[in-house]
């Protein structure tokens, strides 16, 4: 058809034609959202162990991963790790995850304790104020600070122990569990242990494969398992996926059908508004094919412009809820853009089943009727 | 009798709504016959069944019993995908409300059509600027029907009905809606240039006195009879019948 | 007013039920967010529920038994045992793991108790013992279900293959399932002293003051903190309920956006549709404040009913959800329902505001128009 009837048609009435498209869009966004909620807790929940500045970590076997469980080796036992590995340098940390309490607030954290002055385990960003130097300073979020109202100076408790805030750090907020330094010394204190630590960091050579110092470290050094940060990362996201992926896709689901019954809504109305006309083209010649092509192109045309308002909204409200909730971090990569317009266009196909069908039902005998 | 000289042929054509004790009969037997070039006009009160008719003659409605032929095609045997090819080359339609698209300009209105039947665009856009230009409508081409008055909707109307060149126009009311004087116009325009000139058939139900100057038969329905009523002439094919609504 | 708007309502039946629906997956999606956190709390506590310590014994320092990690020293349970009033004292060693379970890790928290614990074991078995030997396991039926599990098979926990020798019950969650080890097992899988505990669970004698037994706990071990089962029930509840208060706010905005535009499309399709009847009315002499109230109650009825079959249409998923995901515990909860009630009035005044100039901008002389 030359005469553009379906643009016609959704340009005609433009309060309604902004409305339904809002009303897909918000959809999209949600699911959108959620998606990228969840890419969001991947890279926050591996930014610790992708900035550990080690090629490998040495950890108690059977533990494969920071949050999902208490590595326990023995700290003696760093000499014969980092020989087997042929390590240029080697370090170790503490890290365990503890409630942080101030006032009424409570907060789930991971506390790192990690020599200071080491490469190791070090925060990458420290935003205000500077880095620990002694076993009673501590490190704290930039969010966590600011929602338990705690600055650079003051002093806080934490396992029993005083500790006075230095420096705030940048990239280790996160809704799970934001990140806290200490030292080594003082971890070891907090937690009452001896001689023992989560994680010996290796540096490799420049010419040593990690694969293979992996094999060594494990045949000569009993009871450990080491990784690469990398696989460390990739265990974690294995767990939280078990944790969160089920309530998320129960939620990407419910958002789905929202969008469905939206899309569905609008088709649906667009076909019975405009019933006289339909039944006008039907009357003049117009096969059924076409008509139902006509409601397609319709269909389509709210749900591409849906999309594009719902990525758009996504991109803002994700903007805005970073701004106001810095503990969450919200990432929507194009690949999750892809799935989301996969699943737009599986919703449009089923959203598009009943206007056709309610299309069938108009009699062009209603044309006579005023 | 030669069949070809009738555009639109109605054999014994009855059409029952509902079954048993509660059956009501809208047509009964009816027989018409149209001439090419030939203007009839049905008149009667409201309710007679003008529309059960009109909607069997443009195959929108089929009938219980009966045959129907269109330029030769016996409707009866035609799906509903033929039935509307059919239409769209056979019959255009007036309707008293316009009917047209209001989300479309005049010529829009008029170039879908063509573009339904397969014609696209520059000989659409052409044959519907001329059609238009035709009708009076030369410098209201882009207007949308909401900025028209009533009587250029209704040539609008006109100017859709003649786009694929249709051998039948059913008119339904065509005046209704309009004041005297621009019912006068549109009343000119179906008999003279666009009805019998052309060799067109046209069949018009109406109330409207007035338009028994231009045609060549008046049938009268009431009370379910079908009977002449005088015209400019032609013969009366009309068989006895009784129209209820 | 409201008899035309119910009418007005009713006489589109189609489009009445997809705004409603419209509204009614909203409110679905805003209770079921609520309820996946509710059910966590609820779950997250069941321990502390099921056990019949009245006082619990913890780090100094540490308030909360998820995500938190805490140790005394290996002589704090004897010394709380000899409290007056104490009847019977357990001491609870825990860490978080893994079970590796083929593929995929299934985090729970791994709890031990010794073996002639008074309490502190599975409080509901499926079946089997809830004291598991050295190189024992006992985790919850559900969970083991989910797997293919049985008594008798193998689960790698922390490096360390332990035969399956009981099915617990309730104590499947999504991040707070429990599994139970053998202490001693423990103890040198995470590299603490043996004897150490990170809980003492401590049961008071029938007649005993519960605030002096405290008292006198807190100093017998001043290495604790000692708090009353309620008190600790109510601190991880509350964690949990900040941690989810940000998220779901967050979420509950965008799910209202969509019941909102929903709700807003159809009330001003259908107020447009019947722009000739309100313009009627009008010549005949109503009041615009009597219209536009026609156009709110419409929006109001929708919001309502949508908010109803909402509520229901949750607590079915809370149900259906449950069976199908035995860890996913989503409750409905009444005071959340109360609480959400006016915010649905809010966001019908609002939807109705579009529509609501149209109908004030309507020209009664409409009527004399074909």
């Amino acid at each position: 058809m030359t005469v553009p009837l379906a643009q016609r048609n959704l340009l005609h009435e433009k309060g309604k034609l902004a409305l339904s498209v809002a009303g897909i869009g918000a959809a999209i966004a949600l699911i959108l959202l959620l998606l990228g909620f969840r890419a969001g807790l991947y890279v926050t929940v591996s930014a610790f162990a992708n900035n550990l500045g080690a090629d490998l970590l040495v950890g108690q076997s059977g533990v494969r991963g920071l949050f999902s469980g208490n590595s326990a080796v023995p700290l003696d036992i760093h000499g014969d790790a980092a020989t087997a590995a042929r390590a240029t340098e080697a370090g170790h940390i503490l890290i365990t995850g503890t409630i942080f309490t101030a006032g009424d607030t409570k907060t789930p954290v991971l506390l790192v304790g990690y020599e200071p002055g080491s490469a190791f385990g070090r925060p990458w960003n420290v935003g205000g104020g500077r880095a620990i130097a002694a076993d009673d300073e501590i490190l704290l979020d930039t969010w966590l600070a600011q929602r338990t109202g705690i600055t650079v100076g003051d002093e806080i408790d934490l396992l029993g122990q005083r500790f006075r805030v230095v420096g705030l750090t940048r990239e280790t907020a996160s809704w799970m569990s934001p990140y806290i330094f200490i030292s080594l010394e003082a971890a070891s204190r907090a937690l009452g242990l001896d001689n023992v630590v989560s994680y010996h960091l290796l540096q490799l050579a420049a010419d040593q494969d990690a694969g293979r110092a992996i094999a060594a470290v494990e045949s000569e050094v009993g009871g450990v398992d080491a990784m690469t940060p990398g696989e460390v990362a990739a265990a974690d996201e294995r767990a939280l996926a078990t944790t969160l992926d089920t309530p998320l896709r129960v939620m990407i689901f419910i958002g789905a059908i929202i969008g469905i019954a939206v899309m569905s809504l609008t088709a649906y109305i667009a076909i019975t508004d405009r019933r006289r006309d339909y039944g006008v083209l039907k009357a003049i010649g117009a096969s059924q094919a076409q008509l139902a092509w006509l409601v397609v192109r319709e269909t389509a045309s709210r749900a591409v412009l849906g999309f594009f308002a719902g990525v758009g909204g996504a991109y803002l409200v994700a903007g805005l809820i970073m701004a106001v909730w810095p503990q969450f971090t919200i990432v929507i990569r194009w690949p999750t853009v892809v799935q989301a317009a996969l699943l737009a266009l599986l919703m449009n196909l089923v959203a598009g089943w009943l206007p056709i069908r309610r299309l069938r039902g108009i009699d062009p005998v209603l044309v006579f009727k005023e | 009798m030669n069949t070809n000289d009738h555009v639109l042929d109605l054999r014994h054509v009855s059409k029952v709504y509902g079954s048993g004790h509660t059956a009501v009969t809208a047509a009964d037997h009816v027989s018409l016959r149209v001439r090419r070039g030939e203007i009839v006009l049905i008149m009667g009160p409201s309710g007679s069944g003008k529309t059960t008719l009109l909607s069997m003659a443009g195959l929108l409605l089929r009938p219980t019993e009966g045959q129907i032929l269109l330029n030769g095609h016996d409707a009866g045997r035609l799906n509903q995908r033929q039935l509307a090819g059919l239409r769209l080359h056979s019959i255009g339609f007036v309707f008293q409300a316009y009917n047209l698209l209001g989300a479309l300009t005049a010529r829009e209105n008029v170039e879908v059509v063509l573009n339904i039947a397969g014609v696209k665009g520059k000989i659409a856009r052409r044959r519907a600027i001329e059609l238009l230009e035709m009708l009076g409508l030369g410098h209201r081409l882009e207007h949308k029907p909401a900025d028209l008055s009533g009587g250029e909707k209704q040539r609008v109307a006109i100017a859709r009905a003649l786009a694929n060149n249709p051998p039948l126009i059913l008119a339904d009311e065509p005046t209704g809606n309009l004041d005297s004087k621009t019912g006068q116009e549109v009343m000119e325009l179906l008999c003279c240039g666009l009805g019998r000139d052309q060799g067109r058939a046209i069949v018009i139900v109406t109330h409207n006195d007035r338009l028994r100057q231009i045609a060549d038969r008046v049938l009268w329905l009431e009370d379910g009879r079908l009977s002449e009523s005088g015209g400019q002439g032609g013969q009366s094919v009309v068989q006895a019948a009784s129209l209820h609504n | 007013m409201l008899r035309i708007a119910w009418r007005n309502l009713l006489h589109e039946r189609v489009r009445m039920l997809v705004s409603t629906g419209g509204v009614a997956l909203s409110v679905l999606l805003i209770f079921f967010m609520n309820g996946v956190f509710a059910g966590s709390e609820e779950h997250a506590v069941a321990y502390m529920q099921n056990q019949p310590a009245e006082l619990w014994l913890m780090q100094a320092g540490v308030e909360n038994l998820h995500m938190s990690t805490s140790l005394l020293p290996p002589d704090a349970l004897a010394r709380a045992r000899q409290v007056d009033g104490v009847r019977e004292a357990t001491g609870l060693l825990n860490a978080g793991g893994a079970l590796e379970l083929g593929e995929e890790p299934a985090y729970s928290y791994l709890f031990a108790v010794d073996e002639d614990a008074p309490f502190g074991q599975a409080w509901e078995m499926a079946v089997g013992d809830p004291d598991p030997g050295l190189r024992e396991l006992v985790i919850d039926v559900a969970l083991a279900r989910r797997y293919g599990l049985e008594i008798g098979d193998t689960v790698t926990v922390l490096g360390r293959a332990l035969t399956i020798a009981g099915l617990s019950k309730e104590t499947f969650g999504i991040a707070t399932s429990i599994s139970w080890v053998n202490k001693a097992a423990l103890s040198s899988l995470i590299g603490v002293p043996t004897g150490a505990d990170s809980y003492i669970l401590v049961q008071l004698e029938p007649d005993a003051d519960k605030e002096a037994v405290a008292h006198a706990l807190q100093e017998a071990v001043p290495e604790a903190n000692v708090l009353t089962r309620e008190a600790f029930i109510a601190s991880d509840q509350e964690m949990i309920r900040q941690m989810g208060a940000d998220i779901i706010r967050a979420m509950t905005l965008v799910a209202y956006v969509v019941g909102l535009l929903v709700v807003g499309l159809t009330i001003y399709t259908a107020t447009v549709e019947r722009a000739r009847e309100y313009a009627v009315l009008k010549a005949l002499g109503a009041q615009s404040g009597q219209l536009m109230r026609a156009v709110f109650a419409q929006a109001l009825l929708s919001s309502v009913l949508g908010f109803g079959a909402g509520v229901i249409l949750a607590v079915v998923a809370a149900g259906l959800v449950g069976r199908l995901l035995p860890e996913m515990l989503v409750l409905v909860r009444p005071e959340e329902v109360a609480r959400q009630a006016p915010v649905i009035l809010a966001v019908t005044a609002l939807a109705a505001l579009l529509p609501l100039s149209r109908v004030l901008r309507l020209d009664p002389m409409v009527v004399f128009r074909t």
